[in-house]
């Protein structure tokens, strides 16, 4: 064999790697291939290829791994058991740009799939190469590391500790003010899977000076940028008070309600559950949001829009009366009540939010008689009675419903809002209600006359009770609100007495 | 009667003392003498009544003069006391009135203004209702601004894809022998796919880098905003004397109330408490049924017989009449275990 011999059967061989991995590569990229390529066992043939002389090759299938890895998860822990990691990892540092990219995919595409594979990635000493990673130029090297530190961070707190802990959120927050959008898009929906699991990981990722950043990021045209900064603000927000007033401090609050009409679903629900977190904690805190102007907002938001989406703003509603009577009121006079009374009754398929918006109603009209009155106003407690009484509602969705009946009850003392409900309550509505009765019919002439006409005062001398009960006592003062003759007259079964009476009379010529 | 020598001298001396007069007289005396006697009596009896009476009298009217000073001195004495106290008493009722004044004009002021401020709960509603409003008119503005803009985007990054689709399946232009799927003969005229189609150029790989370059919008409008440093302000005069700073006596002016817990505190605050309390049980209370105690429990206790009572095989002897065992057949002899002893006549029992 002569040398050029040697070298032409060299190339040949390197020709087939090559055009292997590449074809490997492009079908990978697919998901419907993925069951051929395992049956295949395309994996133990692209892992040695992995370590392989030529760079390109190396590169290639490195890529064509990550891809596969990407779609499933078996193969994502056939290739933790093979071991094979800690050799990419400690290759990271030493290659070039495209190698790294390619290794990082594969890292990714490991670490996204459950907890103990990214913590299996970890373990082998990742984060210590990204670092390394991180420190380049190349903006596409520094994405990928960041991208993989997402999807390290996301799964759960001891992860995200140690990706912090790595000393990754300077650099998260330098990648944040650089010019590239999809690096600041990565670095920010890091930040935002490092901070969503404890107060002391938001602390971390707040002290930094992000919160300052991200206010400025807010009106930035890109709108996945936009739905990953909502994110963030809202994940810091939700631990405890002291992160809430530094979200708020950092005056986000106006301008947050512009994006309330994004053209982007992802964008405004964000928002949403921003505002809905921040709203959660203090008094002070929902007065600083309905003094900026949260109300029109949120009730045009609900208004405008369908399905889960509206979840958020209707709990913010709910959360901000909650808290005081004046933001109850304030609630009240934004025309809140007619567009919650609208969800309850029109949403079709998300049962969560219809038990949403009952509790918020229960929340605002729990304060007092004016409130009661206007929230019952709107018809809403015949619904919520159905709501409660209906077989097929689930039990989260009709223990919501109760509550709120009960909240609402406590304090109505409006009796034509009550009255559909004397019909068919259980019985320990009904007793409520007729205590609300028996408040208000001793001193009300006007009300005592309706309350007849209506026939409600036979009704309630229909209701069964046990002798001796609290409901039976109610029903014995409102009876002697009234004259025997009028009680006697609208008694249950009185025309049969009548009747009777009749026939035994004889009449005396 | 004692006789001295001067009477038996008058008495020898007069003339014709019979001595039959002074014996009559002596019997006369001795008739008269119980009399006499009892007439005595009477007298003392009489002068000692009275002369006792008068010592009373001028007993009684020495004590009720010296009760009646001492009386007279000691209520004086606490006549004082008791004046101090009346006074006392007149001093704290008109203090007390005073005080429930204050106290009554106190509690209306903290309470209007500071636990439900009726007029500054109405303006903030109000002006939170004209805010919203403004709100309302300022998003409309903005979005509506924004809006266009967005359709811009929206419709130019639209056409960019669809420029990018037409690069990428140019094969599918009509040519003169084959109509290509955008070019369907029942149409007047040529889908707008097919103008694309035909304008679409091969990208050269230089080309495609400027191309996503360029896509990766680099925003400068996020330059870093650097608050200018307040200047300090000009003193043209220094003011005169040592007068305290002006910043001082304002703070001290409007110095916040800052109420004490107790203050703070409404009093009828445990009522109100207890109240929401119960509310607040009626409300989350899952189940309404009230828990009821076993009340009958003993009454309706079936009587259960002892097992062996009750047992249709009856009990066994073993541990009522006997204790012992009766099974012999571990014995070392087959017969039972027979116990004698001795009865008070000499024979043995079995």
């Amino acid at each position: 064999m002569t040398q050029r011999q040697l070298l032409q059967v060299l190339e040949e061989y390197l020709k087939g790697r090559m055009h292997f991995v590449q074809t490997m590569s492009e079908l990978a990229s697919r998901g419907q291939n993925m069951k051929m390529l395992k049956n295949a066992n395309v994996m133990a043939l692209l892992q040695p290829l992995m370590l392989d002389v030529d760079p390109s090759v190396q590169q290639i299938a490195t890529q064509a791994l990550g891809r596969l890895v990407g779609h499933s998860e078996e193969m994502a822990k056939e290739l933790v058991q093979g071991e094979v990691l800690p050799q990419i990892v400690n290759s990271l540092p030493k290659h070039n740009n495209y190698y790294k990219k390619a290794a990082t995919l594969v890292l990714r595409s490991v670490a996204k799939h459950s907890a103990t594979l990214a913590k299996a990635v970890v373990d082998c000493g990742t984060l210590d190469s990204l670092m390394i990673c991180l420190d380049e130029f190349d903006p596409g090297v520094k994405e990928s590391a960041i991208w993989v530190l997402c999807h390290v961070a996301r799964h759960n707190e001891d992860l995200a500790q140690a990706v912090v802990d790595a000393g990754a959120v300077p650099f998260l927050v330098l990648s944040m003010q650089e010019p590239e959008i999809a690096l600041r898009r990565v670095a920010v929906s890091a930040l935002s899977d490092i901070s969503k699991h404890s107060m002391e990981l938001a602390h971390i990722v707040a002290e930094t000076g992000t919160i300052a950043i991200l206010a400025q990021m807010i009106l930035n045209p890109d709108t996945k940028l936009k739905r990953q900064v909502f994110s963030v603000l809202s994940q810091i927000g939700k631990h405890s008070v002291d992160l809430a007033e530094l979200v708020v401090e950092a005056e986000v609050f106006p301008t947050v309600f512009i994006c309330l009409q994004d053209p982007d679903e992802v964008v405004r629900k964000n928002v949403a559950i921003l505002v809905c977190e921040i709203a959660k904690h203090t008094s002070e805190l929902s007065q600083l949001i309905v003094n900026a102007g949260a109300l029109p907002a949120l009730v045009d938001f609900i208004g405008e829009n369908e399905g889960s989406v509206r979840l958020p703003a209707v709990m913010a509603l709910g959360y901000i009366a909650a808290h005081a009577e004046t933001l109850a009121t304030a609630v009240i006079m934004s025309l809140g009540i007619p567009q919650l009374t609208q969800v309850l009754s029109n949403e079709a398929e998300e049962n969560y939010v219809r038990a949403a918006t009952a509790w918020s109603l229960g929340q605002i009209g729990g304060h007092s008689s004016e409130h009661a009155v206007a929230v019952a106003g709107e018809n809403v407690l015949p619904k919520l009675l159905q709501i409660y009484t209906s077989p097929d509602s689930s039990d989260d969705f009709q223990n919501k419903a109760k509550n709120a009946l009960k909240n609402i009850l406590q304090k109505c003392v409006h009796l034509p809002a009550l009255e559909p409900l004397l019909r068919d309550s259980p019985q320990n509505i009904l007793k409520h209600v007729v205590i609300q009765y028996s408040k208000v019919l001793p001193h009300d002439s006007m009300a005592r006359r309706t309350f007849v006409k209506s026939g409600a005062l036979q009704r309630i001398q229909e209701i069964k009770t046990a002798p001796g009960s609290e409901l039976l006592e109610h029903i014995n003062t409102i009876k002697s609100c009234f004259p025997e003759e009028v009680v006697r007259f609208y008694s249950p079964g009185y025309s049969e007495v009548l009747l009777e009476r009749m026939e035994k009379f004889n009449p005396t010529y | 009667m004692g006789h001295n020598m001067a009477d038996v001298v008058r008495l020898r001396s007069r003339p014709c003392v019979s001595g039959q007069k002074y014996i009559e007289r002596r019997r006369q005396e001795e008739q008269d003498r119980r009399k006499d006697i009892l007439a005595a009596i009477t007298i003392q009896t009489w002068l000692r009544g009275l002369r006792v009476r008068a010592y009373m009298r001028y007993l009684h009217d020495a004590a009720t003069t010296i009760q009646r000073h001492w009386r007279g001195f000691f209520q004086r004495k606490s006549f004082h006391v008791l004046l101090r106290n009346a006074l006392h008493t007149r001093n704290m009722e008109f203090y007390n009135c005073k005080a429930f004044n204050i106290q009554k004009i106190w509690r209306g002021y903290y309470v209007r203004k500071y636990v439900h401020n009726y007029y500054a709960r109405k303006i903030y509603l109000e002006t939170l209702m004209v805010a919203n409003q403004i709100t309302r008119i300022q998003l409309k503005e903005i979005v509506g601004s924004k809006a266009c803009e967005w359709d811009r985007r929206f419709r130019e990054s639209d056409e960019q894809r669809m420029d990018r689709l037409a690069c990428r399946t140019h094969y599918l232009v009509s040519t003169r022998q084959i109509p290509g799927i955008y070019n369907s003969p029942f149409l007047k005229e040529p889908m707008d796919m097919e103008r694309r189609l035909i304008e679409a150029r091969p990208r050269i790989n230089a080309e495609r880098f400027l191309i996503s370059a360029r896509n990766s919008t680099r925003d400068w409008t996020e330059m870093s905003y650097q608050k200018p440093c307040s200047i300090p302000h000009i003193r043209a005069k220094k003011p005169q004397g040592p007068f305290l700073e002006q910043s001082q006596i304002w703070r001290h002016r409007l110095k916040p109330l800052e109420p004490t817990l107790r203050v703070a505190t409404s009093f009828t605050s445990a009522e109100e408490a207890a109240l929401e309390q119960k509310r607040e049980e009626w409300r989350t209370r899952v189940i309404d049924d009230a828990f009821l105690p076993f009340a009958n429990h003993r009454k309706n206790k079936k009587y259960e017989p002892l097992l062996q009572t009750s047992c249709a095989f009856g009990s066994i002897d073993y541990g009522t009449h006997h204790f012992r065992d009766t099974d012999t057949t571990k014995n070392i002899s087959k017969k039972a275990l027979a116990y004698t002893w001795k009865l008070e006549d000499g024979r043995r029992s079995k």
